[in-house]
């Protein structure tokens, strides 16, 4: 089985349809890339095929979404266009292609530990001071998620570049590993925000949950400095409480709830 | 190359997510209330125009169509006074499991407290 799908598609200087034929269990990525073998020039960006790269985020029908993880099916109906748009309040490149450059800038610039090289050993729900000085280095004590290779082929050294700090809890209940880790920098949340539309200072969605990142497991960074960066007219006090950014996360982060959170923690006197 | 953003709207009704016509609601019936405060100053001024005047006014006031207007009015403060105290809790970290939830109940309160309020001024 398969669908006949026309895609109208928001391109810099116009609208332009493409019609193709795709299986029934296809994704708006298959389709699209579909569309890109009948025009090369159709400009889209896409990685990983399974919503880990963040990527291929655009708007379908209206709606931000992840094109490699959205089925036509959930988001066609015969006889109708599927709309594809790209998404809004980032720097526009060109057809879909939009630069999320700033949003990774905004994370970084919080301190975020982007790259989890290591994990703590979690003893009893806390983390353990170091098992062995040789092998965790210093105070804190972590042990490599895998066995990291350098590109040279030698083995990464097992030292962490962020201890974690001895004593810290970890989420005791399942609904609190819902983390900002798992964001995956796509940019749904920064073009579903109406606030990022009226306001291009406001650091968003994304990097305000991971300065909550931070303050939830600071593993070894200044929660005060990164708290008093998006500390605020154009951090925490600017969101409005949409809730939008929460809703169309294809990572289940919540970033509403982090800014809310991180809010109650500032009036509460942390970080200061 | 890069061109201009393209920048979302919040008047937008992209979807029927309930935090994003909250918010939408809520800004709408600030703006009514601002506008109505700038109606409200510019009624109280028939007073200048002494007792006549202002009784004149006051038998307009009771037709039925002010009177409708009248509930409007009383929904949209309600709803706006719910909504404020939703977003007051939220914006303090408190209940947001329950965000849909708590605009649920400040829509349903401020339709019952309107049609409560309708019955008292209509129905005399």
């Amino acid at each position: 089985m398969s669908h006949t799908v026309t895609l109208h598609i928001r391109r810099t200087h116009g609208w332009a349809d493409y019609v193709v034929t795709v299986a029934d269990d296809a994704y708006v990525l298959d389709a699209l890339e579909a569309a890109g073998r009948q025009d090369p020039t159709l400009l889209f960006r896409h990685s990983c095929h399974h919503a880990s790269c963040g990527s291929c985020g655009l708007r379908v029908n209206g709606r931000e979404r992840l094109a490699c993880s959205t089925r036509i099916d959930e988001v066609w109906r015969p006889g109708r266009k599927l709309r594809l748009e790209p998404l809004r309040n980032l720097p526009l490149l060109g057809d879909l292609l939009v630069d999320l450059g700033p949003v990774a800038a905004r994370i970084e610039t919080v301190g975020l530990p982007l790259i989890r090289a290591v994990e703590p050993e979690v003893v009893h729900g806390r983390i353990a001071p170091c098992p062995s000085p040789g092998e965790g280095g210093g105070e804190g004590s972590s042990i490599a998620l895998a066995s990291p290779v350098n590109q040279g082929g030698e083995p990464a050294p097992t030292c962490p570049p962020v201890k974690a700090e001895p004593g810290a809890t970890y989420p005791s209940r399942p609904a609190n590993l819902i983390r900002f880790e798992s964001c995956i920098e796509c940019g749904l949340c920064i073009s579903a925000c109406p606030v990022a539309g009226s306001d291009a200072r406001y650091w968003g969605p994304a990097a305000l949950a991971a300065a909550a990142r931070v303050a939830a497991e600071p593993r070894g960074r200044d929660v005060g400095a990164a708290l008093e960066q998006v500390d605020g007219e154009d951090g925490l006090w600017r969101c409005h409480g949409v809730f939008e950014c929460s809703e169309v996360c294809p990572s289940h982060v919540d970033p509403a709830g982090a800014i809310m959170g991180l809010r109650r923690l500032r009036l509460g006197g942390h970080g200061r | 190359m890069k061109s201009a953003y393209e920048r979302s709207r919040w008047w937008e009704p992209r979807r029927l997510s309930s935090g994003l016509w909250a918010f939408m609601a809520h800004r709408l019936s600030g703006i009514a209330l601002v506008a109505y405060l700038f109606l409200h100053l510019a009624v109280l001024s028939q007073l200048w125009g002494g007792p006549a005047r202002w009784d004149a006014f006051v038998a307009l006031a009771r037709s039925p169509l002010l009177l409708a207007l009248d509930v409007l009015l009383l929904a949209t403060v309600l709803f706006h006074g719910l909504n404020g105290l939703r977003l007051t809790l939220l914006g303090l970290g408190y209940g947001l499991r329950w965000q849909k939830l708590l605009f649920w109940v400040a829509l349903i309160l401020t339709l019952g407290l309107a049609g409560w309020g309708a019955v008292a001024m209509l129905g005399r």
